[in-house]
């Protein structure tokens, strides 16, 4: 059996009183893809900011490819060396890209970073805007140029520079229109075939969690209370919350409010 | 509301962003009004509202139980929107003023725009909290609405329209903001209050599913153009312009997985773009000459209308 790329050790995370994170555990296997379901305050954000190291955990730890990363890095060296296992996408197409930037410098700007040399950065740009299926001139655009599915091609396309094992989708695609949605969800699933990459998804949004993820976890109140394949925790939920949160999503036939209280 | 025409200014100077609107409420019914961005599905019922950015015009009539709402004084104005219809929105946080109390909220509105003294508008203030499932509503009068989550604010929001029975409720994304298991709850509330009080509504939302589940009519919109008129329950079944199957068929399933889904290739058009023949030509696969030329004729089929030149073909084998 090959090593798991990421394991998560009774993580937990306090602000002040409150528990954000309650004992989580979970492992993603080099190349394996894993849900995080859960709705507001269900610390699924939380434990995605502590895998890449922008919150601390409490308590737990962290290892991605049997490294300790259980604390935030120390330095550029350390910082660079965990960017290359692990990498995120956020919701938000239009906050995470700096407006000022080029597409290309924004690319260029990692890959240096990562230690690439400025020589061969250029044509390494070339490279990502192209297994986003974007053309080459976007390179030269600025954010405020391109649509909302454009900048968060982009954003992968700055996650994927680095060649990280793991990319974790933070409700990546939830903001995007229906028909752009499924162009994301069909390039992530080309990218995961070409390159082998793990994904951690973390979302609400159930259909899109089948979609993309082989197993997962769900979480309620900072506490795991399900986990499993995806298909068959969706199929045929054993905890009660799995199980509103089903009934919950409409479809042909259903009636609103089943189950449910706010 | 018919053949409507509404130009917002644009840098160069006006843009149209609804092109021959054509939409019909009828008393107490529910109609969804499902459209990706741009599609113009907010100012339609922004329109209906008379609730449209500065500077916008206009063409074509929007009339309710037979009044012009373009001909209506300020007054007249203020009182269709207060006991005629009333709207709530995707963000109540931005609908609501975040250094009122919500009893100052509701009650301040009452008292202005239905005359009523303070304490009656209290006492029923606090009627239509307990309406809208409201714990303990005499508290949550003294609570600021930043105290509040966000679905109990929509319901807050929900209630206020409640002190006016308005006979139309104009609900433009009610719930996209809300988590699931809280929009299955406030969709709830939204269909049993309706129902109850012979409400009509015009629901504006991008979720296919969502809009067929609580609506009697979809109307699929798409730059700026309603394309596809049918009957929810006929939705999945029975859909026909090329648009409306390509979003049923592009969502991931819940009940399966494949390898692939099918997206719908290129970017949701918006009504302010200009072009030649049909919207959605330039994605569409069934896309033909006469498509790329010719703006597509509203046709009538069994299920209702559809804004296609291949309304009679046969372009999937079961309809």
């Amino acid at each position: 059996m090959t090593d798991p790329l990421i394991v998560a050790r009774n993580l937990r995370k306090e602000y002040g009183d409150l528990v954000a994170v309650d004992d989580v555990s979970f492992e993603v296997a080099p190349g394996g893809s894993l849900g995080i379901v859960g709705e507001s305050g269900s610390g699924k954000t939380t434990v995605a900011k502590m895998l890449v190291g922008l919150e601390r955990p409490t308590a737990g730890r962290i290892e991605i490819a049997g490294t300790d990363c259980s604390a935030p890095a120390k330095g550029w060296r350390e910082r660079s060396r965990r960017a290359q296992s692990l990498q995120i996408v956020f919701q938000d197409p239009y906050s995470s890209l700096d407006p000022r930037q080029s597409v290309g410098d924004a690319l260029r700007e990692v890959l240096v970073v990562a230690g690439l040399g400025r020589d061969r950065t250029q044509a390494r740009a070339r490279e990502l805007v192209d297994l986003v299926g974007m053309p080459e001139r976007v390179l030269g655009s600025r954010p405020s140029a391109l649509s909302g599915g454009q900048r968060q091609r982009v954003a992968i396309a700055r996650a994927l520079a680095t060649e990280p094992r793991c990319v974790i989708l933070d409700e990546s695609v939830a903001a995007l229109d229906v028909s752009i949605q499924a162009q994301i969800l069909n390039l992530l699933a080309d990218i995961r075939e070409r390159t082998g990459v793990a994904y951690i998804l973390v979302s609400h949004d159930l259909a899109v969690v089948r979609h993309v993820t082989d197993d997962v976890i769900v979480m309620r109140y900072g506490a795991i209370v399900e986990r499993g394949q995806t298909g068959t925790v969706l199929d045929d939920p054993q905890h009660p919350y799995t199980q509103l949160l089903r009934e919950s999503v409409p479809r042909p036939g259903w009636v609103p409010g089943a189950g449910a209280t706010t | 509301m018919e053949d409507l025409t509404l130009d917002v200014p644009v840098d160069s100077g006006h843009g149209r962003i609804l092109h021959g609107v054509d939409l019909t409420v009828e008393a107490g019914s529910a109609i969804g009004i499902v459209g990706e961005s741009g599609s113009g599905k907010s100012m339609t019922v922004r329109t209906v509202a008379a609730l449209l950015p500065p500077g916008a015009s206009t063409s074509g009539r929007v009339s309710f139980d037979g009044d012009q709402v373009a001909d209506m004084s300020s007054d007249r104005l203020r009182r269709y929107r207060s006991s005629q219809v009333a709207m709530i929105f995707q963000d109540p946080r931005a609908a609501i003023n975040p250094v009122r109390k919500v009893g100052n909220f509701l009650v301040e509105n009452a008292v202005t725009n239905l005359g009523w003294s303070r304490a009656r508008a209290r006492e029923k203030a606090i009627d239509v909290l307990r309406e809208v499932g409201i714990a303990d509503p005499e508290r949550r009068l003294n609570a600021f609405p930043s105290e509040l989550s966000g679905g109990l604010l929509q319901r807050v929001m929900i209630a206020s329209t409640l002190l006016y029975e308005p006979e139309l409720l104009l609900a433009d994304e009610p719930t996209t903001a809300l988590d699931v298991t809280t929009q299955s709850a406030v969709m709830a509330l939204i269909d049993r209050l309706r129902r109850e009080r012979g409400m009509a509504m015009v629901f504006v939302t991008h979720d296919l599913e969502l809009a067929a589940a609580v609506c009697d009519t979809i109307h699929v919109m798409y730059a700026g153009r309603i394309v596809e008129k049918i009957p929810a329950s006929e939705l999945h079944e029975r859909s026909r312009h090329p648009y409306t199957r390509a979003l049923l068929d592009a969502r991931p399933r819940l009940d399966g997985r494949e390898s692939r889904l099918r997206a719908i290739p290129g970017q949701p058009l918006s009504g302010l773009e200009d072009v030649t023949g049909c919207a959605f030509a330039a994605r569409c696969p069934f896309a033909v000459d006469i498509c790329r030329t010719d703006e597509p004729p509203v046709v009538a089929v069994e299920t209702g209308e559809i804004r296609c030149h291949r309304a009679h073909d046969r372009l999937w084998g079961d309809s």
